[in-house]
């Protein structure tokens, strides 16, 4: 009651060039025993300062620097700050932030995704970039702090918070709040994440499909139990030829015969592959004759190649996650190294399914430990989205072919999947784009760089959907090479004449 | 069909005649004034920059640094990956006084069967193309550059070298472009299908003039920000400086101007339609500098009267006294660049300015800056050193069937960049108004020197203007980008003058698909 007589009182400044601070100040009365608010505060245009106590964010958004290179802190404009901690369970402790711009509100909200185990409020380095074009703009640390898996251990309100809780409520408490502060809901709501934020997407797309209007799932850790078991089975597959490791000189040949065999398959010899799964490359045929160099593989390399390559199954035979593609092979960290302990997806078996802080890894058993962990309802496992296409939904995928950290064949398996269950039809809602060369969310010698939430925007508000994407690769503040981005199954197929550097020399084309 | 076999035998005399010869022996090709000193087989691998080079400038089209494949963001480069190619260099000797010295790079394997010609800045003094060869290399053009004749960015070379001056103002890019086809030609055993001239600042200059005196050296000509003409260039650089440096009171802080860039993007910004720190078409911006007078005392935030003097001379064109345009002035917009115009000095002007007149027209080591006067001293430069201009007579190379791609920055303060605009309407005026087929100029918000600045600079000129000359797809709007650390952050489109990129009114401002042409 209180909230309408508030917004009531709103609706008169709302036609106000720009909102006050006292707009700003009036949202403290939102405040609720389940949304507690740490800040409510306008903060006036300047350098973007990233709030004490969250941690350094990485790779910041970009700057409107004036020569190249600037890396000044962005310039962000006035706007009102809420910083929040929602507690929809008595052990809940949901960390969020909502940047409402005062002036030129594009009358629309975009929220931030997360990386790994979350753990902060990640989504800060990007909203600058959503503050300036407007956007009202938000992002949480879904529930805890630290970037790995023992929050969980005996807080499984928490582990409900991670999988999909925070991103909900951070959802509809910044739609409530932006309504508060312009008297009106927004127009178009978009969600913007890659990693464990292309998880975020698809569990939203799943499971609260009216919460985005468009939604950007790049490099999806989905499912992410099924991505931390398979990840632990390939790191336990690899300790077994503990000399199996790959000299930096040996991953160079191994890399330059994946790309003698089939990096010219899709018509230019540039070092991208552009279509991995067409790549059926043997590295046996590698396998050293006589002494061992520089040049060929040892037995144990051979295995450690093959498993880095292969699918990690099931004993029945079920793929539980893709193995790595080739033509990455430069940026593979289990090429390089044989990892002694079964790294940061532990925390998935041990903790997750066993809570067990000391469970042994020895003990590990994939069939038995993977349907362990899928108890702990971080994943969905749906693949029908007709909700989310009924309202109106737009998804977005992208995912890198040269994803270091996420095997990308995961992602057209989920793709294949919604297909298989909705109709081989649905590219009036749903499209993928794989990136040749691209690593994880961003980076390699791919052509990674593509304005994303403006590819969204066009297809849900303009009906415009993107049948080619042109992406760029930028490498010392230089613009070095155009492509076009095709949607799965298509892909960019030379002309055969021009620069390989221009994306109008390519074309679109099924395979 | 006796016609039919005498050409028959002529083309395979011909074919006798361009038979392919190896690298290592093209040093035994016949060269008229020219010396090959190196002819080696490079292998693929990273670049190696020659014994003596300096370091060049950035080049025009992405510094190439692929070779490192995967290096993540913010990895450092890998030196860039060349492919195999044949090198080599060659002294030129047009003139007794002459030794330009060039190289010329052939692609091993994969030659795309054209040629791609690289400029200079400045006064040159070094082959300041190599890394636009690099890129040019692995695209797969024979590219080639040259120092134009002399050692060092100085014109003091020109001290009783009339012909070292020559060769600096056109002879140099011409004989380049003769050798490099000569020894293509040697090389493959034909003569490129196509050639490429690819230059900003004094490399602008040097496109304007092969296109305008060796129409035929060159089928497509990307001039930047054209240093053109160089001598009313230099009298509006000399007639600022010399004015400023009369007393102490008119150099300007370079916080001042800061805050006076400010008060201007705070005036004119929004206009266009958007405020996003660039003027579309900053012509339309009538900032009056004097609103920023000091009223109590002198602050960074207001201007002295001869603060406001020079200021309004930055913005204002070089005439001479019978009010003919010398050369223009400054753009709104610019300001937060003009402190090497208007803070240091206390120091003489610039050689690059000065030397056109104290070495090149005058040949008087002693000659005295503080003497130059806008009308005597142009008008000697335009007679004893005119030649070093390219004038707007491109009849020829129209009928050649060239084609010719001008861009200039509208935040350019080393070259005006209203210049290029009067070069272009100079053209239409010469041989009509609708001349689009073959010449067209893109004016760049917010874009610096060449390169750089808050607006969007990155685009593949190469890719353009090749397929306007190949395919006949004539450039009718240009995505560009503005790039940021290792990220784009804004696309918009360039339109070719005298069109401006227009907002459409939604979407976002950082989205060329939110613009259009008008």
């Amino acid at each position: 009651m209180r909230v309408c007589t508030f917004l009531f009182a709103l609706t008169g400044v709302v036609s106000a060039a720009a909102l006050n601070d006292s707009t700003c100040e009036k949202l403290k009365s939102l405040q609720t025993s389940e949304m507690v608010f740490t800040s409510v505060e306008m903060v006036p245009a300047g350098p973007a300062a990233a709030p004490a106590g969250r941690g350094a964010a990485p790779a910041a958004a970009p700057a409107q620097g004036r020569g190249r290179g600037a890396q000044s802190p962005p310039i962000v404009p006035a706007h009102c700050r809420v910083a929040a901690t929602l507690k929809p369970s008595s052990d809940s402790d949901i960390k969020m932030e909502l940047w409402l711009p005062a002036q030129n509100w594009n009358g629309k909200f975009q929220m931030m995704g997360n990386g790994g185990w979350a753990g902060s409020i990640q989504g800060l380095t990007q909203m600058p970039n959503a503050l300036r074009e407007g956007y009202a703009t938000s992002a949480t640390d879904t529930g805890h702090e630290g970037a790995n898996g023992m929050f969980a251990l005996g807080h499984p309100e928490k582990i409900t918070d991670f999988a999909w809780r925070a991103v909900h409520l951070t959802a509809v408490e910044s739609k409530a709040l932006i309504k508060a502060y312009y008297g009106k809901e927004p127009k178009y709501s978009y969600w913007n994440g890659c990693s464990t934020g292309g998880r975020q997407a698809l569990i939203e797309v799943t499971k609260f499909p009216d919460d985005f209007d468009g939604v950007l799932a790049g490099a999806p850790a989905n499912p992410h139990i099924y991505l931390h078991t398979a990840g632990v089975e390939r790191a336990i597959d690899l300790m077994k030829h503990p000399d199996g490791a790959l000299s930096q000189a040996k991953i160079e040949t191994l890399h330059n015969a994946v790309l003698a065999e089939c990096d010219a398959t899709d018509g230019v010899k540039d070092g991208l592959v552009g279509n991995p799964q067409k790549c059926k490359f043997n590295p046996e045929t590698l396998l050293c004759k006589g002494a061992d160099n520089d040049k060929c593989l040892t037995e144990a390399q051979v295995a450690t190649v093959k498993t880095v390559y292969a699918d990690v199954k099931t004993s029945k035979g079920e793929i539980v996650w893709t193995g790595y593609e080739p033509g990455g092979e430069l940026q593979y960290a289990s090429l390089r190294s044989i990892p002694k302990a079964p790294g940061g997806g532990w925390d998935s078996v041990r903790i997750l399914g066993h809570q067990d802080a000391n469970y042994d890894w020895h003990n590990f058993n994939l069939d038995s430990d993977l349907a362990l962990a899928d108890k702990s309802g971080i994943d969905t496992h749906i693949t029908d989205l007709t909700p989310f296409k009924k309202h109106g939904g737009k998804l977005l995928m992208y995912h890198g072919w040269a994803d270091q950290a996420i095997p990308p064949g995961n992602t057209v398996n989920f793709y294949n999947n919604v297909l298989a269950k909705m109709g081989s039809k649905q590219d009036d809602w749903m499209r993928l784009f794989m990136v040749p060369g691209m690593m994880h969310c961003s980076g390699g010698s791919g052509t990674d760089q593509f304005n994303k939430i403006a590819i969204l925007e066009r297809w849900r508000e303009q009906n415009q959907a993107p049948d080619q994407i042109v992406a760029s690769h930028v490498s010392n503040g230089q613009i070095d090479m155009t492509r076009p981005l095709c949607p799965y199954p298509q892909v960019a197929v030379y002309k055969g004449v021009g620069s390989t550097n221009d994306a109008a020399n390519f074309s679109c084309k099924a395979q | 069909m006796l016609r039919s076999i005498v050409l028959l035998m002529a083309c395979g005399g011909l074919f006798a005649a361009f038979a392919e010869t190896p690298c290592e022996k093209l040093s035994s090709v016949n060269l008229q004034n020219a010396t090959i000193t190196a002819a080696e087989s490079v292998p693929s691998g990273p670049y190696r920059a020659p014994a003596g080079a300096t370091a060049a400038p950035a080049p025009a089209r992405g510094a190439e640094a692929r070779g490192g494949r995967g290096a993540g963001k913010g990895a450092p480069a890998a030196p860039p990956i060349l492919p195999a190619h044949c090198r080599i260099a060659l002294t030129l000797t047009p003139s007794s006084d002459s030794h330009i010295e060039m190289e010329l790079w052939l692609p091993a394997e994969n030659w795309n069967d054209k040629y791609e010609a690289v400029g200079n800045g400045g006064w040159a003094g070094s082959i300041q193309g190599f890394q636009q060869m690099q890129i040019a290399l692995r695209d797969g053009y024979a590219t080639s550059g040259n120092d134009t004749g002399h050692k060092g960015a100085d014109p003091v070379f020109g001290l009783g070298h009339e012909d070292k001056l020559v060769d600096f103002a056109y002879r140099a890019n011409h004989e380049m472009a003769l050798k490099s086809k000569q020894l293509i030609t040697a090389f493959y055993g034909k003569a490129p299908r196509l050639s490429y001239w690819n230059g900003c600042s004094t490399g602008g200059r040097q496109g304007l003039m092969e296109a305008q005196k060796y129409p035929d050296d060159f089928d497509g000509v990307i001039a930047g920000a054209p240093a053109n003409y160089q001598t009313h260039l230099h009298a509006w650089d000399m007639m600022v400086a010399t004015t400023i440096r009369k007393d102490d009171k008119h150099s300007v802080p370079a916080a001042k101007l800061t805050m006076l860039n400010k008060a201007v993007l705070a005036a004119c910004d929004a206009n266009d339609g958007v405020k996003d720190g660039l003027l579309n078409d900053p012509r339309k911006c009538h900032f009056d500098p004097a609103t920023l007078a000091c009223r109590a005392g002198d602050s960074d935030n207001c201007l002295t009267p001869p603060e406001i003097e020079s200021v309004k001379l930055v913005y204002s064109s070089a005439k001479k006294k019978n009010g003919e345009l010398i050369f223009p002035g400054k753009e709104p917009g610019s300001e937060y660049q003009w402190a090497q115009i208007l803070s240091n000095t206390t120091a003489p002007p610039g050689m690059l300015s000065q030397g056109t007149f104290q070495y090149a027209t005058y040949q008087d080591a002693k000659w005295d800056w503080r003497n130059f006067d806008l009308d005597r001293d142009t008008a000697t430069a335009d007679e004893k050193f005119g030649y070093v201009n390219a004038p707007p007579d491109l009849a020829a190379f129209k009928a050649h069937g060239g084609k010719l791609l001008l861009y200039h920055g509208w935040n350019d303060t080393a070259i005006s960049p209203e210049n290029t605009v009067n070069y272009y309407e100079a053209v239409l005026k010469k041989m009509g108004g609708k001349q689009d087929n073959w010449i067209r100029l893109f004016m760049e918000p917010g874009m610096q020197h060449c390169q750089g600045g808050p607006g969007p600079d990155q685009f593949n000129k190469m890719a353009i203007i090749e397929r306007w000359r190949e395919s006949n797809a004539a450039p009718e709007v240009i995505v560009a980008s503005h790039v940021a650390g290792n990220n784009i952050d804004m696309t918009r489109p360039l339109c070719p003058y005298p069109q401006v990129a227009t907002y459409k009114g939604t979407g976002s401002t950082n989205d060329a698909a939110n613009f259009s042409c008008k």
